[in-house]
C-alpha cells in the first residue's frame, strides 16, 4: 500500500511519468531499427562571404555658374558633365568627381540601393538648398567571380532660379546600400 | 485535496530577472547585427559651388567728340584706348565744347560687370568694323567706320564677389571725305563670359 506521503509527492508529476513512459519507447524501437539496418545522411551549410561596401570618393558636381532660370546639371558616373539651362566654367570647373564605392562580394548577384533625392545647404546660408536626384551608378552589378567592384555614381542637380552663389553640401552624406538578391 | 507545492514566489523573486534581461539584450544585439550584414551602406558627401551669374551693363558710351565741320578734319582718326590712357588724334580739331553731346571730351566705353571673386571672365568687343550713321549725311558720302576695337585681355579681369567691376572699350574713329553736320551713331554689342 502506498502511502499518502507517498502518492502525494509524486502524484505532483503524473504527465512527467508518462512522458518518461514514451522516451522509454522511443528508445527501444531505434534500439531494434539499427539493428537492422543503417543508412547516412549528409548534413552541409553554405556561409556565403558577407557583402560590403566602403566609399572612397564623394560625389562633386564641381563649379557651376548660377542662372536667371532653372536649369540642370548632370554628373554621369564617367565623370563628364551635362548641362541644361545652365552654364559651366571651363576655366574654373573646380573639383568634379563622381562618386566612388568598393564592393566586396560573393559570385552572387547583388543590388544597388540609391537614394531618390538629397538635399545641399548653402554653407554660408543654410537656408539656402539645392535638390541632387536621378542618381546613376556604373558598372551594373551582375552574378560572376567573387571579388571586389569600383562602383562609380552620379547625379542630376537642379538648379533654381538666382540660386544663390556659394558652396553647397551636406554633411550628414547620401547612403549607398548593397543586398545579395 | 492537495496542491502541489509550486514555489511561485520563486518568479517573483527579483534576484531572477536580471538573467533574463540579458537573454533579451543578448538576442536584440544578435538581430540587430545580423541585418547590418546583410545590407552594408556605405555614406558619401556631394558638393557643388554656384557661382555669381554674370551680368554687364552700360554705363558711359563711347565718344570722339565734337569736331568742327572744317574740310581739314575729314579722313582723320581719333585712337581711344579701352584703358583710359591719352587718346591719339591724328589732326582733327575739336569744338571745345559747344556740340549736339552734352559730354564733348571724347572717351572710352565703360560698363559694370558683375561676376564671382576671383573667377576670371573674358570680354567679347566687335571684331569687324562698324559704321555710324548721320541721317542728315550727304547722301553717297563716304561712311564714318569705327574700328580696331581694344578691350581688357582675355584673363586678365575677375571680379569681387560684391562690388561691380568696371571695364573698359575703346576704337578708332576714321572720320569720312564729308562732314555733314549730325550725330554719328551706331550701337555694338559687348559681352562677357567666364573662361
Amino acid at each position: 500500500m502506498v502511502s499518502k506521503q507517498f502518492y502525494n509527492k509524486f502524484n505532483c508529476f503524473p504527465k512527467m511519468k508518462k512522458a518518461a513512459f514514451l522516451l522509454i519507447l522511443f528508445l527501444s524501437f531505434q534500439g531494434f531499427s539499427q539493428a537492422s539496418a543503417s543508412s547516412t545522411i549528409t548534413a552541409s551549410v553554405t556561409v556565403i562571404e558577407p557583402i560590403m561596401i566602403a566609399k572612397s570618393v564623394d560625389l562633386d558636381f564641381g563649379n557651376l555658374i548660377g542662372s536667371f532660370s532653372t536649369g540642370t546639371l548632370t554628373l554621369a558616373p564617367n565623370g563628364i558633365r551635362t548641362v541644361n539651362g545652365v552654364q559651366i566654367s571651363n576655366a574654373v570647373p573646380g573639383d568634379v568627381t563622381a562618386g566612388e564605392a568598393i564592393v566586396t562580394h560573393s559570385n552572387n548577384n547583388y543590388s544597388i540601393t540609391l537614394p531618390e533625392s538629397f538635399t545641399l545647404y548653402n554653407s554660408g546660408n543654410p537656408d539656402q538648398f539645392l535638390v541632387i536626384d536621378q542618381f546613376t551608378v556604373q558598372p551594373l552589378p551582375s552574378a560572376g567571380d567573387e571579388g571586389s567592384d569600383i562602383l562609380k555614381i552620379g547625379a542630376t542637380l537642379n538648379l533654381d532660379a538666382n540660386q544663390l552663389p556659394g558652396f553647397y553640401t551636406n554633411s550628414t552624406g547620401f547612403n549607398v546600400t548593397v543586398s545579395y538578391n | 485535496m492537495h496542491i502541489c507545492p509550486v514555489n511561485r514566489d520563486k518568479y517573483k523573486n527579483p534576484k531572477y530577472l536580471p538573467k533574463m534581461k540579458k537573454i533579451t539584450f543578448i538576442l536584440f544585439a544578435l538581430i540587430t547585427g545580423t541585418t547590418f550584414a546583410q545590407d552594408p551602406s556605405a555614406t558619401a558627401s556631394a558638393s557643388a559651388g554656384v557661382v555669381t551669374a554674370l551680368t554687364i551693363q552700360q554705363e558711359t558710351d563711347l565718344y570722339f567728340g565734337s569736331m568742327t565741320g572744317a574740310a581739314a578734319n575729314t579722313g582723320q582718326t581719333i585712337e581711344i584706348p579701352f584703358d583710359g590712357a591719352a587718346i591719339v588724334n591724328s589732326g582733327v580739331t575739336f569744338t571745345g565744347g559747344a556740340a549736339l553731346e552734352t559730354d564733348s571730351a571724347p572717351h572710352r566705353a565703360t560698363f559694370k560687370v558683375n561676376a564671382s571673386k576671383d573667377v576670371l571672365f573674358n570680354v567679347t568687343i566687335p571684331s569687324s568694323n562698324l559704321t555710324l550713321i548721320n541721317a542728315n549725311a550727304t547722301a553717297g558720302a563716304s561712311p564714318w567706320t569705327v574700328s580696331t576695337w581694344t578691350g581688357p585681355v582675355a584673363g586678365s579681369t575677375a571680379g569681387d564677389g560684391t562690388t561691380d567691376v568696371t571695364i573698359g572699350v575703346g576704337a578708332t574713329l576714321t572720320t569720312g571725305d564729308t562732314m555733314d553736320e549730325g550725330l554719328y551713331t551706331a550701337d555694338f554689342d559687348v559681352t562677357v563670359a567666364y573662361q
